[in-house]
C-alpha cells in the first residue's frame, strides 16, 4: 500500500521542470492511446458473464497474471515519488520492491488455496464465511472507502502530472492554464478516466489483464531505458557509481535515521504490512490471482513476480533519482536546483534526446495510472456487486448483474473523478487517507492471519480486533506516546517555532527526540547546522501525527495480535466455520473444488493436436485413451484446453472436465469451441491442471 | 556494528524467522506435503529465492558499497 502522504508534493511537474515536447512525441502519445482503447474494448467482446467481468474466465497463464500484477503495482505516484527516494537515500529506494519473500509462504500455500479452491470471489466474502456477517461489513466499508480514496488520488496525481502537459486552453481560445471548464487538472483526470472506463465498462478483467500486458511492458522498457540512458550519458557504470555519495550505495536505510526513510520502519510497514495490505486485502490482485487458470499458475505468478520482476521496477521507478544525484555531483547544470519530487521528469527529459522518446516515457506514465486505475475499478464494481447487490437482490439471473458490474464500474470512476477537486483542495484530506489506510490494515492484516493459520480464532475475537485494533490505532494519532515502547527507539516528533534575530521572521520546523528536553537539543544542533545559530527557540510542542509514521503498522499488528489471542483464549464465544478456510483444512477444499480426489500425477504434463467438432450444447471435450495415458489423468480431472499458441496468454482456452473415448482425435463439442473463443483450424493444447 | 550491517541482519533475521515459521506451520498443518512434486518445488524455489535475495544484500552491504 502506497504512502499516500507522499502524493502531497506532487503538483504540475512536467511544467515546473520546463520539459519541452516535440510533434514525435504527441504522436507517441496519441498511438498508444488509441491502441490501449482499441485493445480494451475489442477484448471486452469475449466477455458474456459475471465470471468473465470480474475473473476474466479463469484461463490466464502465470505469466500474463505476473506482468498485470507489476502495471497494478506501478501507480502514476510510482515513478515520481521512488526517484525522489533514490535522489535522497540512493538505493536503498530498492528496498520497497524488495522486500516481499517473508509473506510469501502464507500467500502462496495458504490464502491463494483457501481463496481459489473455497470459490471465493470477495474479500468481505472470506471474513463472513470464516467469521460472520457483521465482520464481513465492517471489512466491506473500510475497503471501499480505501479503494474509492485511492481512485481519487490516482486521478488527481496524474491530473496534477498532466497538468502542464496537456494545457489545451489556448486552443479552444481560452487564456493558458484554463481548460473547457477552467478546471485543468480535474479536467485532465476525467480524460485519463473516461479512456480507462471506455474499455472496463464493455470489457471487465479481460480487458484489464490484456492491456496490461502492453502496459506492464511499456512502463518497465520506459522506466528502464531513462536509466540506462542516464548511466551512458554519465560515461558508464564507473563515473555514475563514483558520482553517488557513500551512503547512497548502500541497499538498505539507516537503521535509526529519524523522521526519515529507516529500515526497521520501512520493513514493518511496507516489507510486511504493506506488502501482507497489496496481495491479500487489495481486492483487484485477489482478482488478478483468481483469473489464473490454476492454483499453480498463481503461484508461479507470484514467484516470477517477486524473483524477476519487481527488482526490474524497482530499478524502473527509483532509478532516475540515482542518476540524477549523480548528475548533480559531476556538475551537469541542467539538474541543480530541481526539487527532488521532479527529478525523474527532469532526467528523463535531459536523456531523452531521441524525437519521440519522451513522448513514451509520459506514455508510461499514464500507462502506470490507467493500469492501476483500471484494477480499482473492477475491483469496487466487484465488491459492490458480489458483498452488497447479491445480498439485496439475490437470486436474480446473471445478466441481470453483469448490468450492475458494468453500471457500477462507471459509477465508481465517476466518484473518483468527484473526489479529486476535493483531494486539490484540501491537503489535510491526503493526510487524513493516509492515515486511515495505516489505521485499517494492521487490524485487517492480524484478522485474516489469525483466520488463517489459527482454527481456534473466533469471530467474536476477530471483531475485537478490527474495532479495538482500529480505536488503539486511531488513539495513537494523537497520544503517540502509545508507541514508544515498542518503537525500537525511534524518537517522536516535535514542531519547533523558531524566531529570527530581528525578531521579524517566524518559522516553524520539525526535530525529533524521546521528550522535549531531547527535541530542544535536536533543535539547537539543527540551528547550528544551518547557520542560524542566533536565532531563537521560541515554543517546542509535540506534532502526534508527524511521529511514528513508519512504527505505527508493528505497534498496531503487535496490540491487534494481543486482543485477538487474548479475546480467543478467554473469551472466545462461538466457534468459527473452519472447512476449508484454515491451514489444517485446505486439502479438503482442493477435494471439494474438484469433487474428488485430485490427480496429482505428472503435474506439468501436456499434449496438443488437432480436434474434431462434436455438434452439442454441453461444454464436453472427448480425450484419446493414448493422450489420457500420456498426461497420466482420469477422466473427470480438470483439463485447461487452449489455443496452441502460447503468446494468446490464454485469451482462446477454457478449463473442462476430461472425458475419456476410444476416438482417433480429440473431439471438442461446440458449445465449448464458442466458451472458449477456439478456432476450428486451429490445434489445440490441453493440460491437466488437477 | 554498523547501521547497514544493523539493517541487513535485523530485515533477514525477523523476516527470516516470519518466512520459516510460516512454513513450518503449513507443513506441520498438512497444507503441504514433502512427497508431493508440486509442493516441493514451490518451497525449494521460495526458500532459494529468499537465500538469493539474502545473499545478494549481503555481497552488496559487504563488498559492493565498501
Amino acid at each position: 500500500m502506497p504512502d499516500l502522504s507522499a502524493l502531497t508534493h506532487s503538483s504540475q511537474i512536467l511544467s515546473a521542470v520546463g520539459v519541452t515536447f516535440s510533434a514525435a512525441d504527441w504522436i507517441v502519445i496519441l498511438f498508444y492511446f488509441t491502441g490501449i482503447v482499441f485493445l480494451g474494448i475489442w477484448f471486452g467482446k469475449f466477455t458474456h458473464t459475471t465470471s468473465d467481468f470480474f475473473f476474466g474466465g479463469q484461463r490466464f497463464p502465470w505469466w500474463l497474471i505476473s506482468i498485470s500484477c507489476i502495471a497494478t503495482l506501478v501507480g502514476s505516484y510510482s515513478f515520481v515519488q521512488y526517484s525522489e527516494v533514490g535522489f535522497n537515500f540512493g538505493m536503498a529506494s530498492l528496498v520497497s520492491y524488495t522486500n516481499e519473500w517473508f509473506v510469501m509462504p502464507l500467500f502462496l500455500l495458504g490464502w491463494l488455496p483457501i481463496v481459489y479452491f473455497g470459490r471465493l470471489q470477495s474479500v468481505p466474502e472470506y471474513f463472513e464465511r470464516r467469521f460472520d456477517r457483521r465482520t464481513r461489513l465492517t471489512v466491506l466499508v473500510m475497503l471501499l472507502i480505501y479503494l474509492e480514496g485511492y481512485i481519487g488520488i490516482n486521478l488527481l496525481t496524474i491530473g496534477r502530472i498532466m497538468d502542464g502537459l496537456f494545457d489545451y486552453g489556448p486552443l479552444l481560445g481560452f487564456a493558458a492554464g484554463h481548460g473547457l471548464l477552467g478546471y485543468p487538472v480535474v479536467e485532465t483526470a476525467a480524460l485519463m478516466a473516461l479512456l480507462s472506463g471506455l474499455y472496463l465498462h464493455s470489457g471487465g478483467q479481460t480487458s484489464v489483464l490484456m492491456t496490461d500486458l502492453f502496459q506492464g511492458g511499456l512502463l518497465l522498457v520506459a522506466g528502464l531505458s531513462v536509466v540506462i540512458l542516464g548511466i551512458y550519458q554519465l560515461g558508464g557504470w564507473t563515473p555514475f557509481w563514483e558520482g553517488l555519495p557513500e551512503t547512497h550505495k548502500q541497499p538498505f536505510a539507516p537503521v535509526d535515521n529519524a523522521g526519515r526513510l529507516h529500515a526497521i520502519g520501512i520493513f514493518w510497514s511496507d516489507g510486511v504490512t504493506g506488502t501482507f495490505a497489496f496481495f491479500f486485502i487489495n481486492q483487484g490482485i485477489l482478482m488478478r490471482f483468481l483469473s489464473a487458470k490454476s492454483v499453480q499458475d498463481g503461484r508461479r505468478a507470484m514467484l516470477l513476480t517477486v524473483l524477476v520482476l519487481m527488482p526490474l521496477v524497482a530499478v524502473a521507478v527509483g532509478g532516475a533519482g540515482w542518476v540524477g544525484r549523480s548528475m548533480l555531483s559531476a556538475g551537469i547544470a541542467e539538474v541543480n536546483g530541481v526539487a527532488a519530487d521532479d527529478i525523474f521528469v527532469k532526467v528523463a527529459d535531459i536523456v531523452c534526446g531521441t524525437a519521440g522518446l519522451f513522448g513514451l516515457v509520459v506514455a508510461a506514465m499514464i500507462a502506470a495510472l490507467m493500469s492501476t486505475l483500471d484494477t480499482l475499478i473492477t475491483a469496487v464494481s466487484a465488491i459492490f456487486v458480489i458483498d452488497i447487490w447479491k445480498l439485496l437482490r439475490p437470486d436474480r439471473p446473471d445478466a441481470y448483474y453483469l448490468k450492475t458490474a458494468r453500471f457500477v464500474a462507471i459509477g465508481a470512476t465517476v466518484l473518483g473523478i468527484a473526489l479529486v477537486p476535493l483531494f486539490d483542495s484540501f491537503e489535510s484530506i491526503f493526510r487524513a487517507l493516509s492515515h486511515f489506510n495505516s489505521l485499517i490494515t494492521p487490524p485487517m492484516v492480524i484478522v485474516l492471519t489469525l483466520g488463517i493459520i489459527w482454527p481456534r480464532f473466533t469471530a467474536r475475537a476477530a471483531f475485537a480486533t478490527l474495532s479495538l485494533g482500529f480505536g488503539l490505532l486511531f488513539l495513537s494519532l494523537w497520544v503517540p506516546q502509545l508507541i514508544q515502547p515498542v518503537a525500537h527507539g525511534v524518537p517522536m516528533a516535535y514542531s519547533t517555532t523558531i524566531i529570527s534575530p530581528n525578531n521579524k521572521t517566524t518559522e516553524t520546523m520539525m526535530v525529533y527526540g524521546h521528550s522535549p528536553e531531547e527535541a530542544n537539543i535536536a533543535a539547537k544542533t539543527k540551528l547550528d547546522q544551518e547557520n542560524k545559530a542566533n536565532w531563537e527557540i521560541s515554543e517546542i510542542s509535540l506534532n502526534p501525527q508527524r511521529s511514528y509514521s513508519y512504527m505505527r503498522s508493528f505497534f498496531g499488528l503487535i496490540v491487534c495480535s494481543i486482543i485477538g489471542i487474548g479475546v480467543t483464549v478467554f473469551a472466545p464465544g462461538k466457534k468459527s466455520q473452519t472447512e476449508g478456510l484454515v491451514l489444517s483444512s485446505i486439502a479438503e477444499a482442493e477435494f471439494r473444488y474438484k469433487g474428488g480426489k485430485p490427480n496429482d500425477k505428472a503435474p506439468y504434463a501436456s499434449v496438443t493436436g488437432p480436434f474434431e467438432i462434436l455438434e452439442s450444447d454441453q461444454q464436453r471435450i472427448i480425450i484419446p485413451t493414448s493422450m489420457m495415458s500420456e498426461l497420466h489423468a482420469d477422466p473427470g480431472d480438470l483439463m485447461y484446453v487452449s489455443d496452441s499458441r502460447w503468446w494468446l496468454g490464454g485469451f482462446r482456452s477454457l478449463r473442462m472436465e476430461a472425458i475419456q473415448g476410444e476416438v482417433d482425435q480429440i473431439q471438442i463439442s461446440s458449445a465449448a469451441i464458442e466458451a472458449g473463443n477456439l478456432l476450428a483450424n486451429r490445434p489445440i493444447r490441453i493440460e491437466k491442471i488437477m | 556494528m554498523d547501521q547497514p550491517t544493523l539493517a541487513l541482519l535485523y530485515q533477514y533475521g525477523i523476516g527470516g524467522t516470519l518466512f520459516f515459521a510460516s512454513l513450518f506451520l503449513a507443513f506441520q498443518s498438512g497444507a503441504i506435503r514433502w512427497d508431493n512434486l508440486k509442493n516441493r518445488i514451490l518451497v525449494v524455489s521460495m526458500t532459494a529465492g529468499l537465500l538469493l535475495f539474502a545473499a545478494t544484500h549481503a555481497a552488496w552491504t559487504f563488498y559492493l558499497a565498501r
